[in-house]
């Protein structure tokens, strides 16, 4: 992992970074703060810019503005240097189809100078050492991924960047990954930088998180940062929901929840519940559930993204 | 220069399989065997006056292959080896490696360069090839016992270095558009303006992808090959440069 492995403090760090594509911003000023050993779970919705922001980590694309520091030290005159402890898979793997799985490896190896040890190992942390004498062509999408995997862990990076790892892949195939990346830092001093659109897909992973809406940092933190930033509301089933909606909204409530689903009203307290349902019983509307909840880190992820794109 | 070495040697482990390397034993095949049946369907002496039936055959061979097939071999030749890093858009890969771009570019124009030279290579052999097996089967075409072979190498060798204009600028079209349609459509186009400008005296200095096939016409006596050859030469060294400048310093979007 050579110096970028010993790196304590913040391995990535961004400041003010912004791309714009013509009059389109697609990131925004966004600070980055990713610890060292942690598992950084980049979350936001289909162009967020999360995608944008890891090609700037990579030196793919140039900023417009702003500075990536990686390891502490900025990317922007250091290119080659940095990348030496980063392994990286965005979007889908780069894969010569001709090439048997050992081939694709050995090409990033033959370009990094590594061992040929290198690929036995890689190979065998992603499981994919009994396939790795079979063309790429006629890989499964979930082996073209952990290959995918592999290729980013060969030169064992300190800090690996994964853009939407498991996408396509049937729930076996999400699980083996989710563990695979959980092991790295555990059992290899990694720091994992990976982004995706689903929370789900990440909270069992990460120990820190980032949301990104419209190219905008919404959140940073941890995971227990995040919970603590959620509110309680009240749930609310009715045998009149548009008539208790419109009664609650009257008297001054913010009332969310669709049609044929239970209404969600911004009250956190027992007295806000007991308000609520006499304000409904006295008007004659039938109150059969009634419940303070916290909304789950879905929701407020949800709730977080939603904000940004009004 | 180690990075460009280790570039090469991966760049190498990427055509095993392909049609590139294929292209490299079947289009030299196509010609030779063309000139095979030209040959055996002419079924009298092949010599002139100035050139012997082993010289009058190489250089309608010759011909074929400078004036029509080299420039679309080139431009097949780079449109496949760039093809492999668009079709699964390697490049945010390789560019997000610790390995300096233009070693990529670099490696590529040189790959493409050493696969153009072997199509050459077995181009030299199916045509000596070609005139004992023409020889054996119609005597009357007067191949003598000894083929030219130095005079064949030294003809296709100044082709060659002459084309290398021809394959950075097909290098750069193919790794600068990721279409594979574009990057065959200007060699295509440029097959087509060779037979069309070909009778300007003008457009045989200057136009690239006639210059082999004139230096191929001339090569006895000309005075121009010099001119050629630094055309072929430094022009095909400066546009490599100035191409992988280029595409290196493209985002990977």
């Amino acid at each position: 992992m050579g110096q970028a492995g010993h790196h304590r403090g913040a391995v990535i760090e961004t400041r003010r970074l912004t791309r714009r594509f013509g009059a389109e911003t697609a990131v925004d000023g966004l600070d980055l703060s990713v610890p060292a050993g942690s598992v950084f779970g980049f979350l936001g919705p289909n162009g967020a810019g999360k995608t944008t922001t890891i090609r700037m980590l990579l030196g793919l694309i140039r900023p417009s503005g702003g500075e990536v520091r990686l390891f502490g030290r900025p990317l922007d005159g250091n290119r080659l240097d940095t990348l030496l402890g980063v392994g990286a898979l965005v979007e889908t793997p780069s894969l010569y189809p001709n090439l048997t799985g050992r081939e694709n490896l050995d090409v990033t190896r033959r370009l990094l100078g590594l061992p040929g040890s290198a690929i036995d190992c890689a190979l065998a942390r992603v499981g994919m050492t009994a396939a790795s004498g079979k063309l790429v062509r006629h890989y499964s999408l979930g082996m073209r991924q952990r290959l995918g995997l592999a290729l980013a862990l060969l030169p064992e990076p300190a800090l690996l960047v994964l853009d939407e790892p498991t996408n396509g892949l049937d729930p076996a195939g999400i699980h083996e990954i989710r563990g695979l990346v959980a092991a790295l830092p555990r059992e290899h001093g990694m720091t994992v930088f990976l982004s995706s659109h689903l929370l789900s897909e990440v909270e069992q992973t990460a120990t820190h998180l980032g949301i990104i809406g419209r190219g905008r940092l919404l959140f940073q933190g941890t995971l227990e940062e995040l919970q603590a930033r959620r509110g309680t509301r009240l749930l609310l089933g009715t045998d009149r929901d548009e008539r208790a909606r419109a009664l609650l909204v009257g008297a001054g409530w913010e009332v969310r929840g669709s049609p044929n689903s239970a209404l969600h009203v911004s009250a956190s307290t027992p007295e806000d519940a007991a308000r609520v349902n006499r304000l409904l019983v006295e008007a004659g509307v039938g109150v059969f559930h009634l419940r303070v909840e916290q909304p789950s880190l879905e929701e407020t992820f949800l709730d977080l993204t939603r904000e940004a794109e009004r | 220069m180690t990075r460009l070495l280790r570039a090469v040697g991966a760049e190498m482990l990427k055509t095993r399989r392909t049609l590139a390397v294929w292209m490299t034993v079947l289009t030299p095949m196509v010609v030779c065997s063309i000139q095979l049946v030209i040959l055996l369907r002419w079924g009298k002496p092949v010599g002139t006056e100035k050139l012997d039936a082993w010289k009058t055959s190489i250089s309608q061979c010759n011909l074929l292959w400078v004036l029509l097939v080299l420039p679309l071999f080139i431009t097949l030749e780079t449109a496949l080896l760039a093809h492999a890093e668009h079709a699964e858009k390697q490049w945010k890969h390789l560019f997000a490696l610790p390995v300096p771009r233009w070693a990529f570019y670099a490696a590529k124009w040189l790959v493409g360069a050493g696969l153009v030279l072997l199509g050459q290579i077995f181009l030299v052999i199916g045509e000596i090839a070609i005139g004992y097996l023409a020889g054996w089967l119609e005597p009357a075409l007067g191949f003598g016992p000894f083929p030219p072979f130095w005079w064949t190498v030294r003809i296709l060798s100044l082709a060659y270095l002459i084309s290398l204009i021809v394959l950075s600028i097909h290098t750069w079209v193919a790794l600068r558009f990721h279409s594979f349609t574009v990057a065959v459509g200007v060699g295509m186009a440029a097959a087509v303006a060779n037979a069309m400008v070909n009778s300007s005296e003008d457009a045989l200095h200057f136009f690239p992808w006639l210059l082999p096939g004139n230096a191929l016409h001339h090569a006895e006596a000309i005075a121009w090959l010099p001119w050629a050859l630094t055309v072929g030469i430094v022009g095909g060294i400066a546009l490599a440069v100035a191409g992988g400048w280029d595409v290196t310093r493209r985002d990977v979007l």
